[in-house]
């Protein structure tokens, strides 16, 4: 039997060697367990989807704030080898304003994501059970929101507007949020805001999307303001005869998407526009008709107006059509007999 | 070569099928009444609106305009309100109403941090009739009713736990209003009120 200062001395001990086995427990963890995972995960990452893989550098662990991250991740068609996808980190991070509401969620930011939008997209659009498998192996805790930081999109199969190289639309910044919508809350949101063309235009559009329907319903509103003409003219130069020496467009839009069949509306404004004829142009567009041209020309170049607007209306079903084209005529008194204003109507929700 | 061509078709149609107006300084409604009628409403969100409204999780959102220095709901106002709020309820059990109102001037800047006492004072009043009205019209509901003043920026202490007030001034922000500071007033939202409801979806 021990006596008691040899009990003392032995649970002092037990102080200081539990503490201390526990911390080395954590600093092994800390410096093993990110390259067991990356392994790990690297290997499914390659093998999940017949037609491409992903694989990641590295992958960092903050135990303490319950976060990861993983760095530069790239996305390859096997085969080919053609890079579609590449992002500089994905945070992955304990959504704390939802531990107060009694939820455990997560949020995911991604910083500087590049996806090349390719001509046949369906070899990299993932079935159902490979999405969930990403899912559930990435982030096993539910995600409530992503966070797209500094992101851009290339589109393959479109040149941009100086034909010199491929369209890409860049500094993009967006959320998604409720990504794993629920009967109780079914709609997933999100926003997306990006450069246009010149860095004074904005592009903004918000929508909301039901994936629990089949096929999914959605809708979007969407709206740029102020973007240049004259930005358009690298491409007009080469391809039109007219150049825009001044002038704005705004563009208001409504989407809807409900049972497959899709409805909606394009509200162009421009606003203070100066144009001018190429008129060297003129033989090279004979195919698509000299009067029209002349016709647009003079619309243009004699019209005192320096505001136009429209609503185009439109619908798809099995097939594409234009339902609607607001025209607008001047009276005798050169009035306007219908105003459109400028704005989102707000004509459509999804239920 | 495709591509041409609808572009062209695209700014053609686009511009032999335009209204044109002459500009003026103020938009206004056409001459006669069945221009009136069939103008485009002009009480709709703002973008901004919608994109506080979709980082916020709900679809129900309104907003509407102040007279200046008043604190009196227009009847156009408690219209929208009403509106908004049947649809919301048509949907399920409302959970909580954020009103976010502005004071006669724009959000203060980092370096005003807050407006005059009189601006502070006309954004709480109207958020305070704005909250009465709802009140009124649904006595019944149970949630929450959060007031936002767009006079003063948030506090840090505010700021530092990450509140639904410094939330949602972040996010206006973001989404570009102007401040006090801002040269360009474009998308200004002085003397405007934005409503939020969230809704607690009822189980079919």
């Amino acid at each position: 039997m021990l006596s008691n200062s040899q009990s003392e001395r032995k649970f002092g001990k037990q102080k200081i060697i539990i503490p201390v086995v526990f911390l080395l427990i954590l600093i092994i963890g800390r410096m093993t367990l990110p390259k067991i995972l990356l392994k790990k995960t690297n290997k499914y990452l390659s093998e999940f989807s017949p037609h491409y893989y992903l694989h990641m550098n590295d992958i960092d662990l903050n135990i303490l704030l319950m976060s990861y991250r993983f760095k530069e991740v790239i996305g390859k068609l096997k085969g080919s080898d053609q890079q579609f996808l590449k992002i500089e980190s994905v945070d992955v991070s304990i959504a704390w304003r939802e531990i107060f509401r009694g939820r455990i969620l997560t949020d995911i930011t991604t910083e500087k994501l590049d996806f090349l939008i390719m001509k046949d997209m369906k070899k990299i659009s993932p079935k159902k059970e490979e999405a969930y498998g990403i899912k559930n192996k990435l982030f096993p805790v539910r995600v409530e929101r992503l966070d797209l930081l500094n992101a851009s999109i290339t589109f393959e199969d479109y040149k941009s507007l100086n034909d010199e190289s491929r369209l890409k639309i860049s500094n993009i910044s967006g959320r998604i949020t409720n990504i794993n919508p629920t009967e109780k809350s079914p709609l997933t949101f999100f926003s997306l805001k990006s450069n246009l063309l010149d860095r004074t235009s904005i592009f903004t559009c918000v929508g909301e999307l039901n994936e629990l329907k089949n096929p999914s319903d959605w809708n979007l509103d969407a709206e740029t303001k102020d973007l240049q003409l004259s930005a358009l003219n690298p491409y007009l130069i080469k391809h039109l005869p007219i150049t825009f020496t001044k002038g704005t467009l705004d563009v208001y839009s409504e989407v809807k998407s409900e049972n497959g069949k899709i409805v909606g509306y394009v509200k162009p404004f421009f606003k203070d526009i100066k144009v001018k004829m190429n008129k060297g142009k003129l033989i090279r567009i004979k195919h698509f008709g000299i009067e029209i041209v002349k016709d647009l020309a003079n619309l243009v170049l004699r019209s005192k107006t320096r505001t136009l607007a429209t609503i185009l209306e439109f619908e798809y079903d099995k097939k594409f059509k234009i339902k609607e084209t607001k025209k607008i005529s001047k009276d005798s008194k050169n009035s306007i007999k219908l105003q459109i204003r400028p704005g989102i109507e707000d004509r459509y929700n999804i239920n | 070569m495709k591509t041409k061509l609808i572009f062209f078709l695209i700014v053609f149609v686009s511009l032999t099928s335009c209204a044109s107006h002459k500009t003026k300084k103020n938009a206004e409604v056409g001459s006669n009444q069945q221009s009136a009628k069939e103008s485009t409403p002009t009480s709709t969100p703002s973008m901004e609106a919608k994109q506080l409204a979709n980082e916020q999780e709900t679809s129900y959102v309104t907003e509407f305009s102040f007279r200046k220095g008043s604190e009196e709901l227009s009847p156009t106002s408690k219209k929208q309100l009403e509106e908004v709020s049947k649809k919301a309820l048509v949907r399920g059990k409302i959970e909580m109403i954020k009103v976010i109102t502005w004071a006669d001037q724009e959000y203060p800047s980092a370096i005003k941090n807050k407006l005059s006492a009189s601006q502070q004072s006309l954004a709480k009043k109207r958020n305070d009739r704005i909250k009465n009205y709802l009140k009124k019209i649904h006595p019944d509901v149970s949630g929450d009713i959060e007031l936002i003043s767009m006079a003063q920026r948030p506090s840090f202490m505010k700021n530092l736990l990450s509140s639904d007030d410094a939330r949602i001034k972040r996010s206006l922000e973001s989404a570009g209003i102007p401040d006090s500071e801002s040269t360009s007033k474009k998308g200004g939202k002085a003397s405007k009120s934005i409503v939020l409801i969230l809704v607690k979806a009822e189980k079919k």
